[in-house]
């Protein structure tokens, strides 16, 4: 079913836009959520609350994007769960993997308006190239390790640190260009 | 700006880019890095089977027709093998391929589905195919017309154990692993540190000629292992003949198992491009170092003709105008996954020739020669003439931190003159003059200065220049500094010691020696056009000191006389005349009383960049005038 025929079920209020969803995202929000959280149990709470999630936004909101939508609500579901289990104390081996994910979550956010950071990000991102930019997303949207992305990619490792670095490096102009100060 | 911070703003990144990486897959030009990591992921094995199995396991691939399956299992099948401990086999549906030419894989396993410098993938087959025998061509679809045509299977990449293995491999573990499928364990063992995985490697009675690789899990064996199967891998030498040729086809007898790892077309693409070509392909640059800049995109440090010109009038500092002209003559740094297609865990020093289809091209002096602690070896492939391939790698041999050079060999470029490889930047190029130096001021350079005791004089020496050193060579140089760009390092030939009066044998005097004036090769096409090989003129030169593989040249541009053999000048044969040359400097002061002033425009390297001399001299008067002028100023020569 194409998406706008889902987003129509949801419009209608009926159940049957959760189970469609599920069949044809479900698989990929377990993968957003599992690169996250790292715990099958956790993902599939989360991939649940999605729906759930879904369920309550739609309507009033129609996204144009609902692939991005339903992903979106996914990781920031997962992000909240890995600091719910953060303070917690829960899953605590998990978390040591994250790179810092519990540390980011712990520290309060950044002092600058993360729409605009987002919108600057987006902006620079266009100017780069589809391999750079993805590896870009896998990484600090999606949140996959340098070792998972390198095996989606089938990049060698050093490469995947050597586009992450060059894209952070000319990221990092760009902002300072467009005065955000992070 | 942390990674936490990142995470943060992604948060807000746009939907068309979050579902773009979603969709992402990387393009595959020829098996670029993609497959070449795939490549060094692949990993092999195999194991006696029985038609049996065979029929077990055909999970992909459709059950070949019955007069298929003899031509498919050529291979022992012994059933009544004694060996009652061999409880998992391997599935010959994927070892089959081993020795088929394309189109019969075509036939069995589908189309291609990704196909780049000499391997494809089928749709219906069970890992990465290796092409050998076939007829390289820079052109991917023209290879893969030629893979079609000649191309014979020699190993499979990447194949799962669930595709390799048949029976129950739940059962297996590393110390049961080889006894359980009938392999012979070989007492070597290597690392993936890229995969995180280690190597195992087998050989199995059944099957002499193939080696067979293991990739697997730090934890031990378990359902993610992958395998790779190579026909005669480590072995190439012995690699004459086919064994498996129960197709009957001849041309299984010409396998040419050198074929195993390959050369990325890709990388070498960059050779002979416009700096315009190159960058629309790999995106912007990432670091630019005059003559060499790298790519986003790019596979290392791409070189061009290159100038920087300087208007009238604008600060040296600021006002430059960037030119790169012509078409890349090297791409220096290029890795090794990155250049070699293949199972590089299997290549060494030794067999890297034979495996890439390399032809070692001998060096003459010093086959060890050091660049920051690594060796040197160069090398050229017959499918890529117009390059040549100089590896950097550690002491102890060939590994994945090797690093590449690959360089413009064509007749063009090894023909190409000066004049031919400054001439786009004409008429860009006005020489200019500095202010008029006294005779003291410029003589004054050479007192010895306790704060640079690496220039302290040797002697003054007329010399002949063998070579101007690209930048991307000379930075490699000990004692060269990157913020002292404003240099060319010649090597050249000393011809005679103009205070001592000596004269120096053939191919015993040569040396580096950096000229502080005229910045890198091609901006010297600005204002002191560069020297072009053979050319002879005298500078006083440093002695060598330790930690520079170069010496230096004191106060260079202002005793800098030419011998101008190819120059537009006439010269007295009877008497060596040595006319007067510099930049920035006192070229107009005519500060040498004993010369004579003259007026001259000369062609030298750079036909639109004509050299000025204002002065000339006989050779001996010149020694003379500085053996005295010397002496009286306290300007000691130190021989070594």
């Amino acid at each position: 079913m194409d998406d706008a025929s889902i987003i129509k079920l949801y419009f209608e209020r009926n159940e049957q836009a959760i189970s469609e969803t599920a069949a044809k995202y479900g698989r990929m929000c377990s993968g957003v959520a599992l690169g996250i959280l790292r715990s099958r149990e956790d993902a599939e709470e989360c991939v649940n609350d999605t729906y759930l999630n879904v369920w309550n936004a739609i309507p009033p909101k129609r996204p144009d994007n609902f692939r991005a939508f339903i992903c979106r609500i996914t990781r920031n579901l997962s992000l909240s769960r890995v600091k719910y289990n953060s303070a917690q104390k829960r899953s605590v081996d998990n978390l040591l993997s994250l790179d810092g994910l519990e540390e980011y979550l712990a520290a309060p956010p950044p002092n600058v308006d993360g729409e605009e950071l987002g919108r600057a990000m987006s902006a620079f991102l266009r100017t780069c190239s589809p391999q750079a930019r993805s590896v870009f997303m896998r990484r600090y949207w999606f949140l996959e390790s340098i070792d998972e992305i390198a095996e989606r990619y089938s990049f060698s490792r050093s490469k995947v640190k050597s586009l992450l670095f060059r894209t952070r490096e000319q990221l990092r102009k760009y902002l300072i260009k467009e005065g955000i100060d992070i | 700006m942390t990674d936490l911070d990142l995470i943060y703003g992604a948060g807000n990144i746009d939907d068309d880019i979050v579902s773009e990486a979603l969709d992402y897959k990387p393009k595959r030009f020829s098996f670029t890095p993609i497959l070449c990591a795939a490549a060094a992921a692949a990993a092999v094995l195999v194991v006696t089977v029985s038609l049996s199995e065979y029929l077990h396991s055909t999970r992909r691939a459709p059950v070949p027709p019955d007069n298929a399956l003899s031509a498919a299992t050529p291979y022992s099948t012994d059933s009544s093998s004694p060996d009652t401990s061999v409880t998992v086999g391997i599935n010959s549906e994927v070892i089959w391929a081993i020795g088929k030419s394309f189109g019969e894989l075509t036939e069995r396993y589908g189309d291609v589905t990704t196909f780049g410098g000499s391997m494809c993938i089928f749709e219906k087959g069970y890992g990465e195919y290796v092409w050998s025998n076939f007829q390289n061509d820079a052109d991917p679809e023209k290879k893969l017309e030629n893979i079609k045509e000649h191309g014979i299977c020699t190993a499979i990449y990447k194949v799962s154990a669930g595709d390799l293995l048949t029976g129950d491999i739940s059962t297996l573990n590393l110390d049961n692993f080889a006894s359980s499928c009938g392999f012979n364990t070989l007492p070597k063992t290597g690392e993936a540190p890229e995969e995180n995985r280690l190597i195992a490697y087998y050989t199995h009675p059944d099957y002499e000629d193939m080696t067979f690789i293991m990739y697997y899990n730090r934890s031990g064996f378990d359902e993610d292992a992958r395998f790779s199967v190579d026909y005669y891998s480590d072995k190439t030498d012995k690699a004459d003949s086919y064994p498996y040729s129960g197709d009957s086809d001849a041309v299984l007898l010409s396998i040419d198992a050198s074929g195993t790892v390959g050369i990325n077309d890709e990388v070498i693409w960059g050779i002979g491009k416009t700096f315009e070509e190159v960058s629309e392909r790999y995106g912007a640059i990432t670091s630019d170092n005059d003559e060499t800049c790298a790519f986003q995109n790019g596979y290392g440090k791409y070189a061009w003709d290159y100038a920087a010109f300087h208007y009238p009038g604008a600060p040296w500092n600021g006002g430059h105008d960037t030119v790169r002209n012509g078409v890349c003559r090297s791409i220096s740094g290029v890795s090794a996954s990155d250049l070699l297609i293949g199972d590089l865990s299997t290549v060494t020093l030794e067999n890297i020739a034979s495996k890439c289809g390399f032809e070692v091209v001998p060096l003459n002096d010093d086959p060890n020669t050091m660049y920051e602690g690594l060796k040197s070896a160069y090398y050229t492939h017959p499918s890529y003439n117009n390059v040549t391939f100089c590896m950097l790698y550690k002491e102890n041999g060939f590994d994945k931190d090797a690093r590449f050079t690959i360089k413009d060999a064509s007749a063009a470029a090894e023909e190409k003159t000066y004049e031919e490889r400054f001439e786009g930047f004409y008429p860009q190029n006005p020489t200019t003059y500095g202010p008029p130096m006294s005779l003291d001021e410029v003589m004054s350079m050479l007192l010895p200065d306790p704060l640079r005791p690496e220039q302290e004089v040797e002697s003054f020496y007329l010399v002949e220049v063998v070579r101007a050193l690209p930048l991307d060579e000379a930075v490699h140089m000990d004692g060269w500094d990157f913020n002292d760009a404003e240099a060319t390092i010649y090597e050249v030939k000393r011809i005679k010691d103009l205070i001592s009066g000596e004269s120096f044998a053939e191919d015993t005097n040569s040396v580096y020696v950096k000229l502080p004036a005229g910045e890198s090769v091609s901006i010297q096409t600005r204002g002191d056009p560069a020297y072009a090989p053979g050319e002879k003129f005298t500078l006083a030169m440093s002695r060598q000191c330790e930690g520079y593989d170069f010496r230096f040249s004191p106060c260079d541009f202002a005793l800098r006389f030419d011998l101008p053999d190819n120059a537009e000048l006439t010269e007295d044969d009877e008497t060596v005349t040595l006319y007067y040359r510099g930049i920035d400097g006192p070229r107009d002061a005519h500060i040498f009383d004993f010369a004579e002033s003259i007026d001259i425009t000369a062609v030298a390297s750079t036909p639109q960049n004509p050299v000025k001399y204002t002065q000339k001299a006989d050779m001996e008067a010149l020694a003379d005038f500085l053996r005295r002028d010397w002496r009286e100023r306290g300007i000691s020569v130190h021989y070594e």
